[in-house]
Formats: structure tokens, C-alpha cells, sequence
């Protein structure tokens, strides 16, 4: 990606996160998504009813004392499913991206490091599954492999270590021509360690920035899988497919659709702020190193 | 000022300019206080290390310091009977190429790369002297001619990275004395090139400034570069001019202690080749925290105390040189 | 620059290839047997293993799978491109049938990501960092980040459900009712466009504030043209460079959007077309549109390629 920052940046954590809250809009998104992830992460303690729980004398009821954000087509609380339905949304987006992450790392070190044909083979595979849309690449992986949200999360996997490979060959090509690659080098130390101990750690900072744009991209990829229907099955909720159900009662309870297309929106905005804050936070140029 | 036996103005005449950074961790006064002037036909220098506040010294006067983050916070720059820090800025760039145009350092990037370079040398042509376009083509060429740049009706058409960067700089001249200025100020323009291009450069230069009887403000730190082109210097340190005089009596009876730190630091043709050179001790201060009294302090070999409580204000030694020092050295 | 283009071919030949191997894979992981599914459905009373033994020798499915391979390749270059398991409708024509529909949308999205995007990314330049700065780069992000499906189930239900303003579903085709079309396809155009737009916008302005810090815009103002002059003349062509890559960086994202406003919107589309194929297994369809697309994107990017060098005369020395 033409993203790749081009000089090395070191990351001093405690800083970071410093520099990060500065940025008016990433301190926004650090908290939207801190309050989604203990909403969801708590919804056993918050959720006032259990999320199958049916009651088909109050089928589609509005928002009421009771029922703070009504009932769904057969009489489940719906607060209560969005705040389970979070837990599928958000996980999936964190795990996948993570497993994404260190297949893509793994091979863009690799292919970056080790250079000549392996190189070339990597990236030309990488290429070729990044010319498939992302959402018919894990529409047909999920197809294929049965109904079901633990299949969609390895579709996306499938699909989520191609920008973390691109990112990681491109700045381990900028790094390991730098001398102190070099004085390893001669100094003895083999391919391995070199990679994992002097390349890796100064790939650090677009692959913070990917990840977090990535975890939003894999929530969208998630809801949108589930809202066309594969993907999580009744009766487990997640947002998109809440929202899917919702579309069909938009003027009886429009709540039922609007709520979690809200959530997901927050969730991928938060991960878009947090992102950017941290494109900027490790910008060398902006942190005002060359004055 | 005018000097005492001078009878008409200086064409350009700097008064007290101040020139201030904001920071993320301060206020940072990259230029302070600072006033010279220039006559016409005259090579006027300032000299001082990194960080010193020339280059700064030299953005002020086209006002071309970026707001933010830097600000012209105080001062008078007179030419051409106006003030320049109190015109409107349609006035100033009417001035900027025209009758004061700037010649930069060349890092790569001070061409644009899209562009040809023989628009960028027209570009002025056209915008000042309103030459349509096939006009300027002509004296567009006979410019890069006359700075040496071979096969030049070929070459206009060529593209920055396409020229070394002795040659680019040599672009840069041609763009910059295409109006005839009164003043061309050349901000270090040969430092980032090698040293045989770098005396072509500064000789082409000269002839383009002797021709048309030019004058140039030269801001360097290479002092062999300022003995043999200056008439006159100015010695900069930490945003204030801490010694002005005529070239030759900077070389001659330096009488700043800074001054004299830094011609005792180069070596010298003139001198033994077995005398020793005398580095100046100490670091430049960190604008962001100078220390009482007079900046130059901490490094200096003759401070006293009141060098350690006042900063010194330039003062009249003779006729042509005046030092900013508490002490006669 | 001829060497330049052969190169980039070159690649996108290797690509080309490896994809369509990898598509040639994907179809055929399909579990669950279509043409059981097709024999079942069609209700005709017959002996149904011996019926899908005969439709699968009629598909070449009981080939060994590299003789499928191949002749499914040879196949497609000349313009066979199979059945339809479901409708045994012959794949290419359902092609050319949806594609004006996906281009028409495909149109309106264009046309809405730049008109919205690039003016957003300039004015969020030229203010950095004032109010007008942080909203626009938020609500940039917002179109970025909002689900399609969403932002057309508001849009949708403000401008056709509670205000009949458009439609909402459902395609008029341009010969049939001119002004018709135009309605069907505003609000799936804009919804398709917004994703774009916030993307165009981030770019324009990232790509713009790094060219006014650049050197040569100082060179610019000291030859005395005005402030206007300098961003139109000196820094606009550079500053558009990138953001010329990043189209070819974000064909997937497109295609894939357009497919999905599609199906919301119920447009007779390409994207409609793909969903539903791999709903009922269709592999020859499914087969036929990820070539297709990825053809598309390879093109994509290599025009971008070819552009960018045509832009940045640096480039061309590669």
C-alpha cells in the first residue's frame, strides 16, 4: 500500500498512547470502542433478559419500561441480543485480524527477507487474492464451507493476511538495507533471529495502523456476510444479522434495524479514528523529529 | 542605518526584524533584534552555523516564513521607500521574483518535478513582465544560455530529475535573475553540491550579479566561500548579528569572541601548517532555553560578569564595524 | 516507458494466471451438489442418480480434473463460458444482459466519490486542522466506515418510505423511461458513491498537505504568484498522483460495494447475479464472475500504473 511509512520509527509505548490521546478523534474512537467492548464483554451481567428467550404474546413491541429497545419478530428482548449479538461482531473482528496478522507477517518477512524467486512467488499469490473482492472472496469460502459463523471467521482470515504481507514485505525491504542489519549480519546472527529480533520490531508501526483499520474492515466484512444471510445461525444474534431481520419490520419497529447498523457504524468508525490517530501519532514527521 | 559618510539609502534596510517559532514545547526566537543593510552592486553575507537564524533572517524579508508556525513578531525592512512587513501581501508578490527574487539550497525537491524546467523558468518571465508565453520562450532560453546549461532549446523540455544537481542549481540562478532583481538573496546555494561544482557556482553567480549590477544577500556558514565573494559580512549566533564589518576587516581584526573562535577553527592557508586548530568549546544553546545575559556566554574565553547578566547591544567599533560584546578583546 | 509497460504486464500476466487457478479451486469447493439440487427441483419424475450422471458426463464433470480445467479455459477464451446450473442459461449471455446495469451504477458512483470527495480532501487541506478541517475529515470517515446496507436502509427509509421521493428498489431501464432510470438509480448510485468519496477525500488531503510542505511550493511563492496560483499550478498535478494509485488499491473495495447495493436495492446486476449464484452453488456463473472481476481489477491496476507514470515523468526512468 502507498501507505508505507518510509522511514523507521521506534515506538516508546507509554508515549504512544500519550501522542494517540492528543489526537482529538482517536481519544473519540478509544472510547466508543472501549465502551462497546464492556458492553458486549459484560452483557451477561447487563442484559436484562436471555437473548433467546422468546414471548410470542409481545411480538414487535416498541420500546418500553420493560423493554428498553422492544422485542424482535418473536418476543426476544432486543437489548439484550444486541448486547450478545456485540460479542460475535466484535470478536470476530479482533480474532480473525489477529490470526490474519501473523499469517501476513510470517509471510511478508519471509518473502521481504529471503527476496529472488520466493519473493516473486509470494507477492504474485498475494496479488491474485487481492483481485478478488474481499466480499465475494468470503461469500464463496463461507459457501463452501457450511453455514455458520466460524467459517465466515476463516474466510476472512483467508482473505485478511494479503494487506498485512504487503505492508510487512514493504517495510522489511526498507529495513534490511539499513547498516545495522548489516553488523548483525556479520556479527553472526542467522536469517531467524534477524527477522524476529532486528526486522520485526521496526515494521511495528504501519502494522499497528493496519491492524487497526483492519479490525474495522473485518467487522464490516462480517456484518455484511451475515446480513446477506451466511454466517451466523439463528438463533445466535450479531449485529448484521439483526439488522437483516430488522430490514423486514423497518416500519413496525424501526429500531430493530436501526440499532445495530448504529453499533456496527460506531464500531467501525472508533477503529478508522484510533487508525488514523496512530498513522499521524507515528508519522515521524509530525511527531516533530526533524525540526 | 546609514553609515556615517554614506549619503544616499541602502536599497534594502532590515531594522530589529524578530522572528518567533511557536512549539509544542515553546516559544523559540529565531531571530532577534537583527538589523543590516544593503547597498546596490553589493555582496552582503551572513555567516553563522546551523540553527543560527540566517536562513530565517533571509525567508523574512519576502515574508515567507509559514504562519504557523513562525510569526515576524517585530522590526522594519525597507525597500524601495515602503516597509515591507506592513504591506499587503499582493504587493509583496509583485516584489518576490521580480525585484527581490531567491535562490534556495538545493535539496532535491526545490524544482518542481512535474513541471518542465523551462516553464519554471518562464513561469516568472510571464507572471512579472506579462511576456506572453512564445515571448518568454525566447529569453527563457537565452537564460539557461547564459548559465551554461548546454544545448539549452533541447533541454527546456526536460524534467528536473532529469539534470544533476549542479546543473538544477544552475536552473534555479537562471530562474531567479530572469526579471533582473535588485536584489537576489541565495539562501546556501551551493552546500549541498560537490565541491569543484560548488566554486562553477558561485563564479556564475558573481557574473550574473557583476552584469547587472545586482545586489546579493549570501547566506552561508563556509567562511572561505564569504572571503572571497563578500564585501561585507554579517556574523550571526543564535538570531542576533553578533559582529558586522567589511570582509576584510572580519578577516583581518575579527573582535567578537565568536568570531574570532571560528576563523581560529579553520584552517588557513596563511598560517603555519603546523599550527593547531582551535575548536570553540561548548555546544550552540537550545533556543528553547538560552542562558542569561549574553548568549554567547557559557563558550566564551572573555566573559565577565556583566557578559553573564546583559545582552550586549551592537555597538560602533569604527566606521564600518560595529560587535554586539561587552568586551574589547 | 515501454519497458516500464511490459514489465507491469508481465506481472499482471503471472497474477492473471494464479487467479484464475485459485477461482478454478474455489468453484469446485463448493459441497453440496448443484446439479442434485437442479434434478430435485425440476420435479421431472426420473431415476434421479442415473439423471445427474447424465447431466454430470453433459458437464464433463466425471473428467479427470486437469482435463476440466483445460477445457474450461479454452472454453472461456472462445467465448464459451457454460450453462447455468439453476436456469441453464448460457452464462455469457446472463453476462452481457446485467453488465449496463452494474456499469450504470458503477457510473453514478464514480461520478459521486469524486464530485463529493476530491473538494472535501482540498478544503480539508487548505484549513488543517480548524473546525471546517475535523468536520469534514469526520464525516470522510463516516462514509468510509458506515455499511453500505445501512446508510441504504436510512437512506431508503427517509427518501422512499416515509418522504415517496425515489424508489425504493427495482431498476427502469434508460431506453424504457429516461427520467425513470435516473430515479432508480440516484439513491444505489450515491450509497455507492459515499464509500468512495470518503476514501478519495482522506487521500486528496493527506496527498495535498505532504506536497504544500514541499520545497518547490516555497520556490513557487518566492517567484511571486499569488496563494491560488501556487496550490492550482504547483501542488494540484503532484498531489493527485497518489490518489490516482489508490483507485487502483481500492478497485476490490468498489466492486465488491457494487455488488452488495445491488442486492439491497434489487438491481438486475452483475453483483445480483454473483449472490445469488452462490447461494445455489452455480459454479460456471460464479466461475465466469471472478474472472471477470479480477480481469477488471488487473486492468484496473494497470492502467493506474500506466497513468501514474504518465503523471510523474520520475517514474517513467523505472
Amino acid at each position: 500500500m502507498t501507505d508505507a511509512v518510509t522511514t523507521v520509527v521506534s515506538i516508546k509505548p507509554t508515549a504512544l498512547l500519550r501522542q494517540l490521546l492528543r489526537h482529538k478523534l482517536a481519544a473519540i474512537g478509544l472510547v466508543i470502542i472501549v465502551v462497546l467492548a464492556l458492553l458486549t464483554a459484560l452483557a451477561p451481567v447487563l442484559a436484562p433478559y436471555d437473548p433467546h428467550a422468546q414471548d410470542l404474546y409481545n411480538v414487535l413491541s416498541g420500546p418500553s419500561p420493560a423493554h428498553w429497545l422492544g422485542t424482535d419478530n418473536v418476543g426476544r428482548d432486543l437489548l439484550s441480543r444486541f448486547l450478545y449479538g456485540g460479542q460475535v461482531s466484535l470478536l470476530v473482528g479482533v480474532c480473525t485480524i489477529m490470526v490474519a496478522a501473523v499469517i501476513g507477517i510470517v509471510l511478508g518477512l519471509v518473502a521481504g527477507y529471503l527476496g529472488g524467486a520466493i519473493d516473486a512467488a509470494v507477492m504474485r499469490i498475494t496479488d491474485a487474492f487481492m483481485c478478488i473482492p474481499p466480499l465475494i472472496f468470503v461469500l464463496i469460502i463461507a459457501a463452501a464451507l457450511g453455514p455458520g459463523i466460524h467459517n465466515v471467521a476463516v474466510a476472512i482470515v483467508l482473505f485478511g493476511w494479503t494487506g498485512f504481507t504487503r505492508i510487512v514485505r514493504g517495510q522489511v525491504l526498507l529495513v534490511r538495507e539499513l547498516p545495522f542489519i548489516e553488523a548483525a549480519r556479520a556479527a553472526g546472527a542467522s536469517p531467524i533471529r534477524i527477522m524476529l529480533k532486528h526486522i520485526l520490531p521496526n515494521t511495528l508501526a504501519p502494522l499497528l495502523v493496519t491492524v487497526s483499520l483492519s479490525i474495522g474492515g473485518a467487522i464490516l466484512l462480517e456484518s455484511a456476510v451475515s446480513f446477506l444471510g451466511i454466517g451466523v445461525q439463528p438463533p445466535t444474534a450479531s449485529w448484521g444479522k439483526e439488522l437483516r431481520t430488522g430490514l423486514n419490520y423497518l416500519e413496525l419497529a424501526p429500531l430493530y434495524s436501526i440499532v445495530p447498523g448504529l453499533l456496527i457504524t460506531l464500531a467501525v468508525i472508533a477503529c478508522n479514528f484510533i487508525g488514523d490517530g496512530l498513522r499521524d501519532a507515528l508519522d515521524p514527521r509530525l511527531r516533530g523529529d526533524n525540526r | 542605518m546609514t553609515r556615517p559618510g554614506q549619503t544616499t539609502a541602502p536599497l534594502l534596510d532590515v531594522r530589529d526584524l524578530t522572528v518567533e517559532f511557536r512549539t509544542s514545547e515553546g516559544v523559540i526566537k529565531a531571530a532577534s533584534g537583527v538589523s543590516f543593510d544593503l547597498n546596490r552592486g553589493e555582496i552582503v553575507a551572513l555567516v553563522g552555523e546551523s540553527g543560527c537564524g540566517k536562513s530565517v533572517t533571509a525567508m523574512a524579508i519576502l515574508r515567507l516564513i509559514d504562519d504557523p508556525p513562525g510569526r515576524i513578531t517585530d522590526g522594519e525592512i525597507h525597500f524601495d521607500g515602503r516597509d515591507l512587513l506592513r504591506e499587503p501581501i499582493e504587493t509583496i508578490q509583485a516584489i518576490r521574483g521580480d525585484r527581490i527574487a531567491m535562490v534556495f539550497q538545493e535539496p532535491m525537491n526545490s524544482l518542481n518535478p512535474v513541471h518542465t524546467i523551462g516553464d519554471q523558468v518562464l513561469e516568472p518571465l510571464h507572471l512579472h513582465k506579462g511576456l506572453t508565453k512564445s515571448a518568454a520562450l525566447a529569453r527563457a532560453i537565452a537564460l539557461l544560455q547564459s548559465v551554461r546549461i548546454s544545448d539549452p532549446a533541447r533541454r527546456y523540455g526536460d524534467y528536473p530529475h532529469q539534470f544533476s544537481g549542479g546543473m538544477r542549481q544552475r536552473v534555479m540562478i537562471a530562474m531567479g535573475m530572469g526579471c533582473v532583481p535588485d536584489i537576489v538573496i541565495a539562501d546556501e546555494p551551493t552546500t549541498a553540491l560537490d565541491v569543484t561544482i560548488q566554486a562553477q557556482l558561485l563564479e556564475l553567480l558573481k557574473e550574473q550579479v557583476d552584469r547587472q549590477h545586482t545586489a546579493m544577500l549570501l547566506i552561508t556558514h563556509n567562511l572561505g566561500i564569504v572571503a572571497r565573494y563578500a564585501d561585507r559580512v554579517n556574523v550571526m549566533y543564535a538570531g542576533r548579528i553578533v559582529e558586522s564589518a567589511s570582509a576584510d576587516d572580519i578577516y583581518d581584526r575579527p573582535s567578537h569572541p565568536y568570531t574570532i573562535g571560528l576563523l581560529q577553527s579553520v584552517p588557513r592557508l596563511d598560517r603555519p601548517v603546523t599550527e593547531k586548530l582551535v575548536p570553540i568549546e561548548g555546544q550552540p544553546p537550545d533556543p528553547l532555553d538560552l542562558p542569561p545575559g549574553c548568549p554567547f556566554q557559557p563558550r566564551c574565553r572573555f566573559a565577565t560578569d556583566v557578559c553573564l547578566r546583559e545582552d550586549p547591544p551592537l555597538r560602533r567599533l569604527d566606521d564600518t564595524h560595529e560587535i554586539a560584546c561587552w568586551v574589547d578583546v | 516507458m515501454g519497458r516500464f509497460v511490459a514489465v507491469r504486464l508481465f506481472h499482471a500476466l503471472i497474477v492473471l494466471i494464479v487467479v484464475v487457478v485459485l477461482v478454478f479451486i474455489f468453484a469446485r469447493l463448493m459441497p453440496g451438489d448443484a446439479l442434485l439440487v437442479a434434478v430435485v427441483s425440476s420435479n421431472i419424475d426420473v431415476d434421479t442418480a442415473k439423471a445427474v450422471a447424465t447431466l454430470r458426463a453433459q458437464y464433463g464433470l466425471d473428467q479427470p480434473v486437469y482435463y476440466q480445467f483445460f477445457r474450461w479455459l479454452t472454453d472461456f477464451f472462445i467465448g464459451d463460458w457454460g450453462e447455468s446450473i439453476g436456469t441453464g442459461e448460457d452464462v455469457l449471455d446472463m453476462f452481457l444482459e446485467r453488465l449496463p446495469v452494474t456499469l450504470q451504477l458503477f457510473l453514478w458512483a464514480a461520478v459521486w466519490a469524486y464530485a463529493i470527495g476530491i473538494p472535501i480532501g482540498i478544503v480539508g487541506a487548505l484549513r488543517r486542522n480548524t473546525k471546517t478541517d475535523m468536520a469534514l475529515t469526520t464525516a470522510a470517515l463516516i462514509g468510509v466506515s458506515i455499511p453500505a446496507f445501512f446508510e441504504a436502509l436510512i437512506l431508503i427509509y427517509l427518501l422512499a418510505v416515509l418522504l415517496p421521493i425515489f424508489p425504493p428498489s427495482g431498476f427502469v431501464p434508460f431506453g424504457d423511461d429516461a427520467w425513470g432510470n435516473i430515479m432508480s438509480m440516484a439513491m444505489p448510485g450515491f450509497v455507492a458513491g459515499t464509500g468512495g468519496a470518503g476514501l478519495i477525500a482522506r487521500y486528496v488531503r493527506s496527498s495535498l498537505l505532504e506536497v504544500m510542505r514541499q520545497d518547490y511550493i516555497r520556490t513557487a511563492r518566492a517567484k511571486g504568484l499569488p496563494e491560488s496560483a501556487v496550490v492550482r499550478h504547483h501542488a494540484m498535478r503532484p498531489a493527485m498522483i497518489p490518489v490516482v494509485t489508490v483507485i487502483g488499491l481500492a478497485w476490490t473495495g468498489v466492486l465488491g460495494g457494487l455488488f452488495i447495493i445491488e442486492v439491497i436495492f434489487a438491481l438486475p446486476g452483475l453483483g445480483r447475479m454473483t449472490v445469488d449464484a452462490i447461494f445455489q452453488k452455480d459454479f460456471p456463473v460464479i466461475q465466469a464472475t471472478l474472472i471477470v472481476a479480477s480481469l477488471n481489477v488487473l486492468l484496473v491496476n494497470l492502467a493506474v500504473d500506466i497513468v501514474y507514470g504518465y503523471l510523474d515523468p520520475r517514474v517513467r526512468v523505472q
